[in-house]
């Protein structure tokens, strides 16, 4: 059992590659990219090369990319993911894949 | 008693199993239903312009897990494969074809989608490829989902008709 501290929010992860997904505290001032490594291992998955963050919820698809050292205070102060709410975090991790513009000897 | 290898067919039962499991976590907060072992669901698109169009997408699994589900926008009134049906959308990891070469029933070009390695002509790319055991159809609903969002969805593609 995880204790909870004070000053934790509940994060919640969903792989859009496997489906799975988890919930889990976290500090306020976890960055974005402990909270990424931190869902891998409560997913017990690992980072597939091309993986991305983003956000879930309201601003569902938003990449947090180049917002991972942000922290997840700051995530709810900037509104970044479409809320304000600092109690309950939403985000989401896409798997890679390609189109049109892999195309191959055509 | 060893694992079972993720690449290789499954018997029909075992598939209809999974997809049992699967179809639902890629279908939440869609409207979908089941005939048989076709998956009908209805994915919303909204416009720049802040209205919302509705396309029925046919999904079938004969290949999965191994392979990924091939999925076609149906007309809504048949139920049938219709290029006018497909919407006029693309971004940087997907592009649709509502006809393409020998494709039966257009292209939905990403490698999320069965047809793309058998019609695309996009040879092996192990970086983006569906992995067997690892992959599940929820992948293919989210690059749909993406895909008909703003930017990236731009209205029916028989709007001028």
């Amino acid at each position: 059992m995880e204790i909870k501290h004070p000053h934790d929010v509940s994060v919640g992860v969903e792989s859009l590659v496997t489906g799975e997904s988890t919930t889990f505290p976290m500090s306020l001032d976890a960055s974005l990219k402990e909270t990424w490594d931190e869902a891998y291992k409560k997913l017990d998955e690992v980072r597939r090369d091309g993986d991305t963050f983003q956000c879930g919820g309201a601003a569902e698809g938003k990449s947090l990319m180049d917002s991972l050292e942000l922290t997840l205070r700051q995530v709810s102060e900037q509104n970044i993911c479409g809320s304000d709410e600092r109690e309950e975090f939403e985000f989401e991790i896409k798997g890679p894949s390609g189109g049109a513009g892999t195309r191959v000897g055509a | 008693m060893s694992e079972p290898d993720p690449s290789q067919p499954l018997h029909v039962g075992r598939v209809r199993e999974i997809v049992a499991v699967d179809a639902p976590r890629a279908f939440v907060g869609l409207v979908w239903y089941q005939e048989g072992d076709t998956y009908f669901v209805e994915f919303p698109a909204q416009r720049a312009d802040g209205t919302v169009d509705t396309y029925l997408t046919k999904w079938t699994f004969i290949y999965y897990p191994g392979q990924p589900p091939h999925v076609t926008f149906v007309n809504p009134e048949t139920k049938k494969y219709d290029p006018n049906s497909w919407p006029d959308a693309s971004n940087e990891r997907i592009s649709l074809a509502p006809t393409y070469g020998g494709a039966p029933e257009g292209l939905i070009c990403n490698s999320m989608f069965y047809d793309w390695y058998y019609y695309g002509g996009h040879g092996n790319q192990p970086a983006v490829s569906w992995k067997p055991g690892v992959h599940k159809a929820i992948a293919s609903s989210t690059e749909l989902r993406n895909l008909l969002r703003q930017p990236h969805y731009k209205g029916p593609r028989n709007a001028s008709t």
